[in-house]
C-alpha cells in the first residue's frame, strides 16, 4: 500500500472510529474487540503519520 | 427472547424517510422529527476485527461500509454521525435513545446542517541542511561564510513557511463555523478540520489555493481532503441514563 493510500485510510479510520457521537447506557451493546481496536488504532495512526511520504 | 435483533446505528438525521435514498439493507427508525439510520448486523462480523492490521484488514473494510452509509444519508439530509461500532438492542432501544437524547441530538444536528467538513494538511520538511557548498577554490573563511549563508537561507524559508501556514489557518477559520486541530506529528505544520457552510466553500477553497501556491513554492506539501460528513464536529455523548447502573 502506498503512503498516500495508507494516509487516506488513516484519515477515514480516525474520523469513523474515533469521532462521531458516542452512545452510553443500557441500550448499547458492547462488542468485544471494539475498544481494543480503538486503542490499537490510536497507536497505529501515530506511527503512520510519522512515516515518511 | 430467542433471537436477538441487533442493529448497527450509523447516524442521526431528520425523520424524513422519503428524502433518503437508502440501500435496501438500511432503514430509518424515527421518533418525532428525528431518525436513526440502522441496519441489521451480524455481531460475528465484528469478532474478526484485527487490531494488528487495521489499515488493510477487516476494520478498514467495515469503516468504509460505515462511511458509505453515512454519506448516502448525508447526500440528502444533515447527519450526526454515530461512532463506529454503535450497536443497539432492537428498535425499542433506538427509539428510547432518541427520546432521551432528543434535545441534545437535535441541537447538534441543527449546528452542522448546511455544512461539510474539509481537512487541510501542510507538511514541510527542511531540505537537508547538511548539503555542503562546493569548497573548490574557496579559502577556509569563504567556505564557512558560504555555509553559514546556506543554513540561514534554510532557516528563513522555514520561518516563511510557518508564518504563511499560520496565516492560512487564520484566514480559513474566518470562512468556517468551527475548526478542530488534529494530531500533528513531526513534519506536519497544519492538520486541521474545518466545518464549512456550503455557501462559503468556494471562498474557502479560493483562499486555500492562494496560500497553497505560496507554500508550495517554498517547498511545502499542501492538501485538502473532503468533503466529509461532519465527523470531527459531532463529538457529543448521548446518554440513556434512565436505566444506567
Amino acid at each position: 500500500m502506498s503512503a498516500d493510500a495508507a494516509e487516506a485510510v488513516a484519515d477515514l479510520l480516525d474520523r469513523v472510529v474515533h469521532r462521531g457521537a458516542v452512545v452510553h447506557g443500557d441500550v448499547i451493546i458492547s462488542l468485544a474487540g471494539i475498544d481494543l481496536v480503538r486503542l490499537d488504532l490510536r497507536l497505529l495512526l501515530l506511527g503512520l503519520e510519522e512515516a515518511p511520504g | 427472547m430467542s433471537e436477538r435483533n441487533w442493529l448497527c446505528a450509523y447516524a442521526i438525521t431528520r425523520n424524513r424517510p422519503a428524502e433518503l435514498d437508502l440501500d435496501p439493507a438500511s432503514r430509518l427508525v424515527g421518533y418525532r422529527d428525528l431518525g436513526v439510520v440502522v441496519a441489521e448486523v451480524e455481531p460475528a462480523r465484528f469478532d474478526r476485527l484485527d487490531g494488528l492490521d487495521p489499515v488493510d484488514g477487516t476494520l478498514a473494510e467495515l469503516a468504509r461500509e460505515h462511511d458509505a452509509v453515512v454519506r448516502a444519508v448525508f447526500r440528502h439530509e444533515p447527519v450526526l454521525p454515530l461512532r463506529f461500532g454503535t450497536v443497539l438492542d432492537g428498535e425499542g432501544s433506538v427509539r428510547r435513545l432518541l427520546e432521551v437524547a432528543y434535545d441534545q441530538a437535535r441541537n447538534c444536528l441543527d449546528e452542522v446542517e448546511g455544512h461539510r467538513e474539509w481537512g487541510v494538511r501542510v507538511r514541510y520538511t527542511e531540505p537537508a541542511a547538511t548539503t555542503r557548498p562546493d569548497s573548490a577554490g574557496l579559502t577556509g573563511t569563504q567556505y564557512l561564510v558560504r555555509r553559514r549563508e546556506r543554513l540561514k537561507a534554510v532557516q528563513q524559508t522555514r520561518e516563511q513557511v510557518v508564518r504563511t501556514a499560520a496565516r492560512l489557518e487564520d484566514v480559513l477559520r474566518e470562512h468556517a463555523t468551527d475548526s478542530m486541530e488534529r494530531p500533528r506529528p513531526h513534519g506536519v505544520l497544519v492538520n486541521t478540520a474545518y466545518l464549512v457552510p456550503i455557501a462559503r466553500e468556494t471562498a474557502f477553497h479560493a483562499e486555500f489555493e492562494w496560500f497553497a501556491r505560496e507554500l508550495r513554492e517554498a517547498g511545502a506539501t499542501v492538501e485538502t481532503t473532503g468533503p466529509w460528513p461532519p465527523y470531527s464536529f459531532t463529538d457529543v455523548e448521548l446518554g440513556v441514563a434512565a436505566h444506567e447502573r
